[in-house]
């Protein structure tokens, strides 16, 4: 068992360490927030999401639409990650996401045709969205490999030609 | 991450399998896409062929470089010699020709060059093995070769053009048509619940949109109420090397001499 | 026994769950050798760019003088793309090869990073506050003894920032403010002003205009104006009722030979005496519009025989184009800087005019020579000059301009070599050690120079070799500046320039260094130069603009006109402005040009010209100007002598390598022969022989400015490009 146990130890660390980000950000919580007297959209952030080719990471001018002033919630306590945002905006830094979901160079998968036009929504490509609680460490499985591109496009009847998702 | 060596390895049947177009759901209209150059607006200024670089991250080496005549260019400017004595020489700007019977299509054994159903001759880089039979094929000398690994200094890396992938030594070039223009602008016009239109064509590639004297002109050639249709349709209209059957896409317009 | 395998069978049980497990570890695809992810290094400055955010920047370009609108797409703050601006009527959306290389004179990986000072013979990085405060002292000191004995070089001859620099000399005391650049406009400026009373070079109307004699003019290469003129000719060609025809006069097959429906080939520089040969046919057949004073006896001598002699034309060849263009009037008769680069460029420039008169094409709406119409700016306020400012300014120019041989010229700049070397010089937008004839004179020059201060963003030739400061300026991609561009349209333009990329390095807007230099100097430069920043300067201009309330932007207030003003790159008047009707006086007479060298010992006459993307010689780093083919049979990135096989010693072919010799000095290249060009020429391009200038600008061929006498023409003190004798021989 300690031999076992050991195995276990090696093989965990030769896998890369979760990326670190600027702020913690909570999707779950925010997703059940109401902004302008709506339900918050995944454009409010990420902004490309439907007319872009890539939807893009938020701006620090995007969380400061709403963090500009302290915003306590219910339990009316002051948040570290929400004191953080206010914290760049004055030291005059930027928001530098480590970003996780990637294409390589070579690959074009516009946000513009799959959410714009074919109406797909973010969940189906990139999971349960409003149940993370902390920023995502891997892409999910779905965006991982060009089988599961091929795959979905076929059960659909996109097109599998390649000059439509390389460039 | 499929890697280029994982494709090779399945490449038999798997090859025939993903060229072949799936069952298409309702799409855009077919459209063959074609190029106008007319040779009497033409001034001769090169603008295309630096757009051209520009726009597709074609790249550059030093004059000392040993890269005599196969530095990668896409759309090149040819002075043509005439043949009768006394005669003046004739500079053409030569893109893909985009035959719609291409020869490099046919010697191609991976699959990495096909005809797009909308007329564009497409190269994949990531499936070119580097063979070059496509370059030999080709009558009009249209594509490169990558001798070299392409490499920019951390400086001018910033000035790539995120749309198109850069490639790497042993892949073949060649012009695209701009594809990632057209797809962009075909988009953005299914997004606004419109056709594109002929007017968003007329200089949708890069040397179109640069050239200062509108000589090249882009669009769909099925599409008889184009621009592109109604110039190659001109009695100045000519085709490169019609004899050979390639049945190029692109057209170019004579010089009026008079 | 039953341990054993029970062990053996965990570890195969967990081995097995682990392998997949490993296998399906994520690893960022930057480690995926075939990816290329082009993952660009993070650009200070563009903190408030979301990821993959793109914005679109209307600007004017500047590497010419044309100034065509641009729009820079920019990508997450990296300017990936530069086109042209569709609503702009210079260019309509054209751009040329220089326009697109822009990116590359913005991102060349060996700019001057920030400010250097040269200590110890090297030039090592400085802090700015240094840098301005040693450049301050010394400037003040020179000024409680001699104003007048500082030097400014300025490459540019018309915009803001040019007119901030002479502002500064001005309010400084010193007379001595010469246009570092090759003499562009001067001629054809000259020429305007004893013509038609207006100092600038003309525009040029073709609504209905159905031919351009082209007069040895570069027109589509290095012409200033020659995007603005592709689109032009294409468009009386093709688009108007009446297909125009385009007749180029030159030397050489070059791109205006190729376009021209007629090349008729001349020896150099006697476009002038083909211009007066057409004027008396036309006399002679009583076919004129109007006849200035004294034109007749002036044409009398240049009848088609006499013309044939000077020209190498044949007689008839020209009574066929006086008659033809009789037809077709209005027609456009342009000269520019190619046509002029002679002794006799004032000569001929006025031998335009006096045709475009006879023709009845000077400020005729229908087409022809427009006097360029001016956008409304503000002027600044004049400067209030202080005694020492008086006494400098009092003091005889260096360069000899006022004076007799140069008594019309502005500045001259071959004479500078000769005269009294300055205490303190300022060079913004020159290299003189690699652009003007003889770069050794230059070198001697500045080696008696104290201080020798550049603007320049680029270690060119005078940086390294003579400069003691650099203050490097931004690139036009990083500034804010107007761009007033060379005259072409008929109705006034006036350009904006603002940043699309925050500053790459720690450089400083020339206009702005300049505002610091002159506040930390004190009276008068700081009621001359009041403003806190070049922009609040340059926003004083265009709020005339604004106060003209008419053209493409019309706002009510200032804060929302210049708003506006920026966002779309220019303003621009409504209509084409009203002909006027002008006196025309006539030159005196025309003369062949002059050639320096004894004929015996160089029986040839060296033709060094600007070759296509040249524009002003400062493109060597952009190795996408080594890539334009304007010419057929010259190859890319080498540059060879044209010679016609007339002329060629025997043997020498195509490729083979030549050695051209003039009084001054002797280089070897490769020589191209070329039946096309005229006999008793050898053509050479320039911009090629770097010795600075970054990695792009190595291995680019010889510098022709070597073999070049120095040469100042009569009167106007332009520099020739044209004048010097030659021989040649096999290597």
């Amino acid at each position: 068992m300690r031999c076992a146990a050991l195995f276990v130890l090696v093989a965990c660390s030769a896998a890369p360490l979760p990326p670190a980000q600027p702020i913690a950000f909570d999707h779950a919580l925010h997703l059940q927030l109401d902004i302008d007297g709506r339900r918050v959209r995944c454009t409010d952030c990420h902004a490309g999401a439907e007319r872009a080719e890539h939807a893009g990471l938020p701006a620090l001018r995007d969380c400061l639409r709403c963090h500009m002033r302290p915003q306590l919630g219910a339990k009316r306590i002051a948040n570290p990650r929400e004191a953080r945002v206010r914290e760049l905006a004055t030291g005059g830094r930027a928001l530098r996401w480590t970003q996780i979901t990637r294409n390589p160079g070579h690959v074009y998968a516009p946000h513009r045709v799959h959410v714009g036009i074919a109406k797909l929504a973010c969940d189906e490509c990139h999971g349960d969205v409003a149940a993370w609680t902390r920023p995502p460490t891997q892409p999910v499985e779905r965006l991982r490999r060009m089988s599961e591109c091929i795959a979905c496009h076929r059960a659909r009847g996109a097109s599998v030609r390649c000059g439509t998702c390389h460039r | 991450m499929t890697t280029r060596r994982d494709f090779l390895r399945i490449a038999g049947a798997a090859t025939v399998a993903a060229a072949a177009p799936a069952t298409a759901a309702p799409a855009p209209r077919r459209r063959h896409w074609g190029m106008v150059i007319d040779l009497d607006r033409c001034a001769g200024c090169n603008a295309c062929a630096i757009a051209c670089r520009q726009e597709n991250n074609i790249p550059s080496y030093a004059a000392d470089a040993t890269y005599q005549g196969a530095r990668p260019e896409w759309m090149s400017m040819l002075w043509q010699e005439p043949e009768r004595a006394g005669a003046l020489p004739q500079l053409l700007p030569l893109p893909c020709m985009h035959c719609a019977d291409p020869p490099c299509v046919k010697v191609c054994p991976v699959g990495a060059t096909y005809k797009d159903p909308d007329g564009i001759t497409m190269q994949i880089w990531d499936r070119c093995i580097g063979c070059r039979y496509c370059m030999v094929a080709c009558p009009y000398s249209r594509r490169s070769f990558n001798w070299s690994e392409p490499a920019w200094s951390e400086s001018e890396v910033q000035m790539l053009n995120p749309d198109v992938a850069t490639r790497p030594r042993g892949v073949v070039e060649k012009c695209t048509f701009c594809h990632h223009r057209v797809k962009r602008a075909g988009e953005e016009a299914r997004l606004a619940g419109r056709a594109l239109t002929d007017a968003e064509c007329q200089r949708l590639p890069a040397c179109a949109a640069a050239c200062p004297a509108e000589a090249i002109t882009f669009g769909d050639l099925d599409d008889p109420d184009s621009k592109v249709a109604r110039l190659a349709a001109s009695p100045r209209a000519f085709r490169l090397l019609e004899h050979l059957g390639t049945e190029p896409s692109v057209y170019y317009l004579e010089k009026d001499r008079g | 026994m039953r341990d054993h395998a029970t062990r053996r069978t965990v570890l195969a049980g967990l081995g097995a769950a682990l392998v997949p497990a490993c296998r399906r570890a994520w690893s960022p695809p930057e480690d995926d050798p075939t990816s290329r992810s082009q993952i660009k290094p993070p650009v200070p400055g563009a903190e408030d760019y979301a990821t993959y955010e793109e914005r679109w920047i209307a600007s004017s370009c500047a590497q010419c003088p044309a100034a065509c609108g641009i729009r820079v797409r920019v990508v997450e703050g990296r300017a990936v793309r530069i086109e042209g601006n569709r609503d702009n009527p210079l260019n309509r959306g054209g751009i040329g090869a220089r326009g697109l290389a822009g990116l590359q004179a913005l991102y060349d990986p060996d700019r001057v990073r920030g400010p250097l000072r040269r200590i110890a013979g090297r030039l090592t990085p400085v802090t700015w506050d240094d840098a301005l405060a040693m450049l301050a002292d010394e400037l003040a000191r020179l000024r409680a003894r001699s104003p007048e004995r500082l030097l400014v070089m300025s490459g540019q001859e018309r915009g803001f920032v040019h007119e901030l620099v002479a502002r500064f000399a001005r309010a400084y005391g010193t007379p001595n403010v010469v246009d570092g650049s090759p003499s562009h406009g001067a001629a054809l400026e000259a020429a305007m002003e004893r013509s038609l009373g207006v100092r600038e070079v003309p525009a040029y109307g073709w609504s209905a205009a159905s031919a351009i004699l082209s007069l040895e003019a570069g027109l589509f290469e290095d012409a200033c104006r020659s995007i603005y003129f592709a689109r032009v000719a294409a468009a009386m060609r093709r688009d108007n009722a009446r297909r125009a025809r385009l007749i180029h006069a030159g030397p050489m097959f070059d791109l205006a030979a190729y376009n021209a429906d007629r090349w008729l080939r001349i020896q150099p520089g006697t476009a002038g005496a083909l211009a007066l040969g057409v004027c008396q046919v036309l006399l002679r057949d009583g076919t004129f519009e109007r006849e200035p004073a004294g034109v007749r006896a002036l044409c009398a001598p240049f009848t088609p025989e006499r013309v044939a002699a000077l020209t190498g034309c044949e007689p008839d060849a020209i009574v066929d184009l006086a008659r033809e263009l009789w037809d077709r009037r209005p027609v456009l008769a342009v000269v520019d800087e190619r046509s002029l680069a002679f002794t006799n460029g004032l000569d001929t420039a006025r031998a335009a005019i006096a045709l475009s008169a006879l023709l009845g094409a000077i400020e005729n709406p229908r087409g022809g020579l427009r006097i360029a119409p001016a956008a409304p700016l503000s002027p600044w306020p004049d400067v209030a000059l202080d005694a020492v400012a008086q006494r400098g300014l009092a003091t005889q120019r260096l360069d000899g301009a006022g004076r007799a041989p140069y008594a019309g010229a502005r500045a001259v700049l071959e004479t500078l070599p000769d005269a009294a070397p300055p205490a303190i010089a300022l060079l913004y937008h020159a290299n003189p050690l690699f652009a003007r004839a003889q770069p050794r004179r230059w070198r001697d020059l500045f080696a008696k120079v104290p201080l020798v201060v550049s603007f320049s963003p680029y270690v060119d030739e005078t940086v390294a070799e003579v400069a003691h400061l650099v203050l490097p300026d931004h690139t036009y991609l990083e500034r804010v500046e107007d761009a007033t561009p060379m005259p072409g349209l008929t109705r006034a333009v006036a350009g904006v320039r603002r940043p699309a990329v925050a500053p790459l390095h720690d450089t400083r807007a020339t206009g702005d260094v300049l505002l610091a230099l002159a506040h930390r100097l004190g009276e008068p430069l700081t009621s001359a130069l009041p403003w806190r920043t070049a922009r609040d300067a340059f926003e004083e201009r265009w709020l005339g603009l604004h106060a003209a309330a008419r053209g493409t932007i019309v706002e009510p207030t200032p804060r929302a006109f210049l708003d506006r003003l920026f966002e779309r790159g220019f303003w621009a008047e409504a209509d084409e402005a009203p002909s006027r009707s002008v006196e025309v006086a006539l030159p005196l007479t025309w003369s062949p040009p002059r050639w320096s060298g004894d004929p015996a010992r160089f029986p040839l006459a060296l033709l060094a010209y600007h070759p296509l993307g040249h524009a002003e010689g400062s493109g060597a780093n952009q190795p996408w100007l080594h890539a334009l083919r304007s010419r057929p049979g010259l190859e890319d990135w080498t540059l060879a002598a044209s010679l016609s096989p007339h002329d060629a010693p025997a043997g020498v072919a195509t490729g083979d390598r030549i050695r051209v010799t003039s009084a001054y000095g002797s280089l070897v290249l490769p020589v191209h022969l070329d039946p096309r060009l005229a006999p008793g020429c050898v053509a050479i391009p320039t911009g090629g022989g770097h010795t600075a200038l970054g990695r792009w600008a190595r291995g680019t061929g010889v510098n022709v400015m070597e073999l070049l006498a120095p040469v100042a023409a009569d009167d106007t003190g332009a520099s020739v490009l044209c004048a010097t004798r030659v021989r040649v021989e096999a290597v």
